[in-house]
């Protein structure tokens, strides 16, 4: 059975009532497990307060942060100071320089690409990202800052070229409020809709965001070493 | 499906937000392939039940995702089931 994953949730972090309206939205939805952004000024505390209601509801929650470097070194700065604090760390590609680094640094777990890219820059782009997987959020869909046939036809060329190039597609929502939810299967059929096969799409919504927590948890326990090296402490016997 | 609308919504405005729904994404012959029709709509509960051409239920679950407002009110549809007969959707609804 499917497990079902949306990696972005993005509501205001100091409004407890939201919050518990997604957490309850999310539920009803059947989702698995929610990715939350925080921000850098994000305490332990507010991190932990916000987890609460989620856990409660039998939902697993990753804390993410979405980094939306300008050049290269802002992007090395921003991922030593955040890699270990946050499970998923998300890069929004700003331009080409940008892209080449996120795609090839192990540190990176999800690129995306910003809005104001032209189509010639996004197909450039996307051909130098190499085993990340591109997310396409749908709150651009939902509330669009350009008009919405300019918007689905960006994210159209973003996942032909993913295609193409056999880049993984993520596909999350990024709800800033229980309005601008939506279910997996209804996300999945979206992605069917701008061009990705249907198991493709299922796929984007659950094996591969579920992967990438899997994998990031593991490298942030205490047993990981590097690559294939791990402790495993126990009896003798 | 579960409707959540910041006014009240009748069977028949249910029926125009859906078809206004199709129509923006996939057309006037989405509209025809889709074939939808409200079989019960609950007004306190904001629950529908839509039946669709079994082909084109991704092509539904897509318009209805897409819809934010309708006359200038926040709208938004979720699908919480989908089932291949009618039978089995009250099958299930009786074991939630």
């Amino acid at each position: 059975m499917r497990r079902f994953v949306d990696l972005c949730l993005n509501p205001p972090l100091n409004d407890p009532k939201v919050i518990e309206k997604i957490s309850k939205f999310s539920k009803l939805i059947g989702l698995n497990l929610v990715g939350f952004v925080f921000d850098e000024r994000s305490s332990e505390n507010q991190i932990s307060r916000i987890i609460e209601p989620f856990r409660t509801l039998g939902i697993d929650v990753v804390t993410r942060i979405n980094l939306a470097p300008k050049s290269r070194l802002e992007l090395l700065h921003d991922l030593r100071k955040f890699r270990g604090k946050y499970e998923i760390l998300s890069v929004k590609c700003l331009n080409t320089q940008v892209s080449v680094v996120a795609s090839r640094d192990r540190r990176v777990d999800i690129v995306s690409i910003g809005y104001k890219i032209s189509m010639f820059n996004i197909r450039k782009m996307i051909n130098r990202i190499v085993n990340k997987p591109l997310e396409i959020k749908l709150s651009e869909i939902l509330n669009p800052l350009n008009p919405r046939k300019f918007v689905l036809r960006r994210l159209y060329e973003e996942i032909f070229t993913a295609k193409k190039n056999k880049v993984p597609v993520i596909i999350s929502s990024g709800a800033k409020n229980h309005l601008m939810l939506r279910s997996p299967r209804d996300m999945a059929a979206v992605g069917i809709l701008l061009g990705l096969e249907s198991d493709d799409a299922l796929d984007s919504v659950s094996r591969i965001p579920y992967s990438i927590v899997e994998r990031n948890r593991e490298k942030l326990s205490s047993k990981w070493i590097a690559e294939g090296v791990q402790i495993h402490r126990g009896s003798k016997n | 499906m579960k409707i959540i609308a910041d006014n009240y919504l009748n069977k028949e405005k249910l029926n125009s937000v859906i078809h206004f729904a199709i129509k923006r994404v996939h057309g006037e012959q989405g509209l025809m392939e889709i074939d939808p029709y409200i079989i019960s709509y609950n007004a306190r509960s904001n629950e529908a039940v839509i039946r669709c051409r079994n082909f084109s239920v991704n092509k539904l679950r897509a318009s209805l995702t897409l819809i934010t407002n309708f006359d200038e009110h926040a709208i938004s549809i979720f699908v919480l089931k989908a089932t291949g007969t009618l039978k089995s959707l009250k099958k299930e609804a009786k074991s939630q």
